[in-house]
């Protein structure tokens, strides 16, 4: 019965309104007939009356209004009849809409496609089944040394027997390599993995099979984009061969193209579960594996800690403060960038509260404007509450719109955030970055969060109009309520404070990048073509004919018009290899490797690179003592060594390194090296590295790294003009041999990725919020001006000057201004110091940063209040006077 | 009695309401006299409280509404009891006996 008749009410409150409404009339029209009765019973006229019965029932339409209140669905239809309302106010106000939508749409798109790029990489679990219990092993120590994200094949043996805390545990390791099919070779991410590597991640192959227990060398399965690229399909790439270093691999099985794990893979080779360096110093091994689902994190680490502890008293020399720890993948993946896309997050929701300002700021101007007809709406029975859901309501439509083109602006935003940080975001998780539900239902949030954000100051303001001024004052030309302008003010003065924060930080990671891209490198970087090339090998002959190969490969590559000079190396700056470990000097210290005697973490520490004869004068490195390899430093030579600099002063201070024997864990050949030169630092890593001790040995004594080597060309001209060239030369002289072009200004590009990505994002980020600052101080320096129109207009006909006019205006908007950048540089002091450790070259605290951005945030943002200033002194009395 | 301390009492009106219409049906105007009637002038429900009391008990099935002739042939709505009404009246009355006989305890205490 009740719910019926609620039913019936609520029904008729939405379709029936008008007959529901006109049977209310009469009901109290009636009961003004009765009432007058009455009163001409008791002796009235009934003129009289009528009269007296209309006011002993107050206003007619005061009591509908309230009985409308009280029905069931009165506020649908309140709300359906305020969304007209707001409909046919914001289509009256065209430029007033479209700035606000704009302004809106600019905040929320940047922040959803921002967001769309956090959640791909931090938030959304991974797409492999139970993802969460996917797990990595790091090693590190509990003193100082840093975090390994790899194990060694002894420790990782202890590991996966003894813990008992796995479902499935397996180990890859791998990179790029040249891989050799039957009429072509490819340069591609290959790794070699257990059988196991696939249960792991319980992915099922597209075509073929997965590994099982049995499959410990021999067999293969690869992506599907390399078996559409060299076979045509899936199932033609079963069965087919292919060689790496000349061991033949038979393609068992094809993956989907979702499955991208490791980075850039495109062959899995798989090998034996026993790890062939069974060592504890060499960390070769990546281990992957999934938890039981009983096991938590902490009792999976606990076990692991015990281990660790089991395996520092069994081996001291080698694991004596090490320990292990198992980071759920995700996080391991997405360490590397989770600081900077959340700092980026948090800058994109500054700009967004710049943009809710700016449309709060002009609702209240307009709200202003609407004073009268608040008023009358409010005399006519319109009650505070709502008043404000009335405005409100007009801030949904708005925000509505908004939203709608800020998804718009969030697919093409996505886009473009993935195009610029291809190089930098992780390559595994690059296809869980696309927009989705997740993201829609972010971006309604946000939507709804910016309504009310920007609605509730003008509603507020709306609550707290006096009726008879509002009426009196004439609508909009009266003078300016006090609170409603404090509260405009500040909206300004937090606008520009905000802008010229994200302008200060972004000043300086873009002054961060600028000083990388001007760093002394310590090598040129200016016409430098580098082909990273694979000669297959795996026998010593191999490896040595490898060697000849890529000799006379230099030679041919010399006669090369356009060419200047070409040399080869293993480990060049900037690029994708390097290794590096301890050393012992002769007399200094006693080598046993990592055998037992010698603690290896007291050895000196150095990078490793082999190098061709010639490569340092390619590569402008200076020679600073003694001389460079030679073709005479072959493997039956004596063994020889270049330094740096670096470790010249470190190791050998006060005397001439050239003469001392070194001996280094490079690889099986080791002997001791005679240091014949000494070369200038390089920054390795890239340009945020600290120049470091770094040892050169050539590349003809190490013949086992020396078959996979990047050849340096030097050129006169543009050096992506010699591809062709050089690969039809490498071509021509073996086949098999595979490769892939870059060049060294590239190289160094790609490894301020992260610097990059970052700053150019900071200054997109910073730009918009200033000129959206900018039209704040615009919006309400127009505005106010409007407003003191009459005021203008009486001041000049008494005689003041149109400069007079300008300055009190423009004195106002300076006041604004100056305030807001002295709140800015003050919050700017605690958000440089929370991206201080991603700058370079430049201190967090900098005063020309500081300087720089004040001198120009301050004069544009006064000379935003220029235009209407310069408007209001124009102001013809006369015509100002009569406007009111 | 002013609006603003009927609303206070809104419980108070809804009884009185209810105790107005347990004999016969009425129109708006006469549910308002009666109250006056039956509490000797204590309170006077002004149309502005009235109608949108009455609104909400008939939408809360308490009471149902019809259109009649008055005594002077004024056609007027008239309101009745329903039956969740009169058992609304009697579940009220109870408890605002207990309610009162509370107050009035309480304050005799010494």
């Amino acid at each position: 019965m009740r719910l019926f008749s609620i039913a019936k009410s609520f029904f008729q409150s939405l379709f029936r309104r008008r007959q529901v409404d006109a049977e209310l009339d009469d009901e109290l029209r009636s009961t003004i007939d009765l009432l007058a009765d009455e009163k001409v019973n008791e002796g009235m006229l009934p003129e009289e009356a009528r009269r007296a019965a209309r006011i002993e029932l107050g206003g007619v339409e005061q009591v509908k209004e309230k009985v409308r209140a009280v029905r069931a669905g009165a506020w649908l239809a309140t709300l359906l009849q305020d969304v007209r309302f707001g409909l046919r106010m914001l289509r009256k106000n065209p430029g007033f809409t479209a700035v606000a939508v704009l302004t809106l749409a600019l905040g929320i798109g940047t922040t959803a496609s921002m967001f769309t790029i956090v959640d791909g990489v931090i938030l959304k679990s991974l797409g492999y089944s139970h993802a969460e219990r996917i797990v990595t092993i790091d090693t590190h120590w509990t003193d100082s040394h840093p975090t390994i994200h790899s194990v060694t094949g002894g420790d990782l043996e202890d590991i996966r027997d003894a813990s008992g805390c796995f479902d499935t545990f397996s180990f890859y390791d791998g990179g790029e390599f040249g891989v050799q099919l039957a009429h072509s070779a490819e340069f591609v991410g290959i790794y070699e993995v257990d059988p196991e590597f696939f249960n792991v991640f319980q992915v099922p192959p597209l075509a073929g099979r997965a590994f099982v227990a049995s499959d410990t060398g021999g067999v293969a399965v690869v992506s599907l984009g390399f078996a559409l690229r060299n076979f045509g399909s899936a199932s033609a790439a079963l069965g087919q061969t292919a060689k790496i270093d000349t061991t033949a691999y038979q393609i068992v099985g094809v993956m989907p193209p979702s499955f991208q794990f490791p980075r850039q893979a495109q062959m899995w080779a798989a090998v034996s579960p026993v790890p062939q360096n069974k060592n504890r110093t060499s960390y070769n091994y990546h281990a992957i594996a999934r938890l039981q689902s009983a096991k938590s994190l902490a009792v999976v680490n606990a076990r692991l800690l015990s281990i660790a502890n089991r395996l520092a008293a069994a081996f001291p020399d080698s694991n004596r403060d090490k320990t292990f720890t198992a980071v759920p993948l995700q996080q391991e993946l997405g360490a590397p960038v989770r600081s900077t896309l959340l700092i980026l997050l948090g800058a994109v929701g500054l700009v967004l509260l710049i943009a809710c300002a700016n449309v709060a700021n002009l609702m209240l101007a307009r709200s202003a404007g609407r004073r009268r007809e608040l008023a009358l709406r409010a005399v006519l029975g319109a009650g505070k509450t709502r008043l404000i859901l009335q405005l409100l309501s007009e801030g949904m439509i708005l925000a509505l719109a908004a939203g709608l083109v800020g998804i718009a602006l969030a697919m093409l935003g996505t886009r473009a955030l993935l195009a610029l940080g291809a190089k930098f975001l992780p390559a595994p998780l690059l296809g869980d970055i696309h927009f989705d539900w997740r993201v829609l239902a972010f971006a309604v949030a946000v939507t709804f969060l910016t309504s009310i954000l920007f609605g509730i100051a003008p509603a507020y303001c709306a609550t707290r109009v006096n009726l008879q001024d509002a009426i009196r004052q004439g609508g909009s030309h009266g003078t300016l309520g006090a609170s409603r302008s404090r509260l405009r003010d500040s909206l300004v003065v937090s606008q520009i404070a905000l802008a010229l924060l994200l302008a200060v930080s972004a000043t300086l990671l873009f002054r961060t990048m600028l000083a990388l891209r001007s760093a002394a490198l310590g090598y040129r970087t200016q016409g430098i073509l580098v082909a990273y090339a694979h000669a297959p090998a795996r026998t010593l002959l191999e490896a040595l004919g490898a060697g000849r190969f890529f000799d006379s490969l230099f030679a041919r590559l010399r006669e090369t018009p356009g060419v200047i000079s070409v040399a080869g190396a293993m480990g060049m700056p900037a690029g994708q290899y390097g290794s590096n470990g301890g050393f012992a000097i002769e007399g200094k210290q006693k080598w046993c490797g990592d055998g037992p005697g010698c603690d290896y973490r007291t050895y000196p520490h150095a990078i490793f690179a082999l190098a061709s004869p010639r490569y340092f004068a390619t590569m402008s490195i200076p020679l600073t003592r003694g001389r460079e390899f030679n073709d005479a430093d072959l493997y039956d030579s004596p063994f020889v060594a270049i330094v740096s600099e670096s470790l010249a002063r470190q190791y050998f201070p006060n005397e001439d390194p050239i003469g001392h024997r070194i001996f280094c864990g490079f690889d099986a050949t080791g002997k001791w090296m005679t240091v014949v030169g000494v070369v200038g630092d390089v920054r390795q890593d890239s340009p945020a590295a600290q120049p470091g001790p770094e040892l050169y040995m050539p590349v003809r004594q190490h013949p086992y790294m020396g078959n996979e080597l990047q050849v340096v060309v030097r050129t006169s001209g543009s050096p992506e003009a010699l591809i062709p060239a050089v690969q039809q030369t490498i071509h021509e002289m073996d086949p098999d041999v595979a490769m892939k072009f870059t060049t060294m200004q590239d190289m160094v590009t790609d490894s301020i990725s992260a610097q990059h990505f970052r700053a150019i994002l900071a200054a997109t980020f910073a730009t918009l919020a200033l000129l959206l600052a900018l039209s704040g101080m615009y919006a309400v320096m127009s505005h106010v001006t409007a407003q003191r129109t009459a005021e203008f207009g009486l001041r000049s006909a008494l005689g003041a000057q149109q400069a007079n006019i300008l300055r009190l205006v423009m004195g106002g908007a300076t006041r604004l201004a100056i305030i807001g950048v002295i709140a800015g540089a003050l919050l700017s002091l605690f958000a440089a110091r929370l991206i201080s450790s991603m700058l370079f070259g430049v201190q967090s605290l900098d005063a020309f940063t500081y300087a720089l951005v004040i001198a120009i945030v301050l004069p544009v943002v006064v000379l935003a209040a220029a235009l209407p200033a310069w408007r209001a002194s124009r102001v013809d009395p006369m015509v100002a006077l009569r406007h009111e | 009695m002013d609006a603003e301390q009927t609303n206070l009492l809104q419980g108070t009106l809804d009884l009185v309401i209810l105790k107005a219409l347990a004999l016969e049906e009425m129109h708006g105007l006469g549910i308002s006299r009666r109250i006056e009637q039956i509490t000797k002038g204590t309170f006077q429900v002004k149309p502005g409280s009235l109608f949108p009391a009455l609104h909400r008990m008939e939408e809360a099935g308490w009471l149902s509404s019809a259109w009649g002739e008055s005594e002077n042939n004024r056609r007027a709505k008239y309101y009745r009891l329903t039956k969740t009404g009169r058992r609304q009246l009697g579940a009220e009355t109870k408890r605002w006996s207990r309610v009162s006989l509370a107050i009035k305890r309480a304050l005799e205490a010494s």
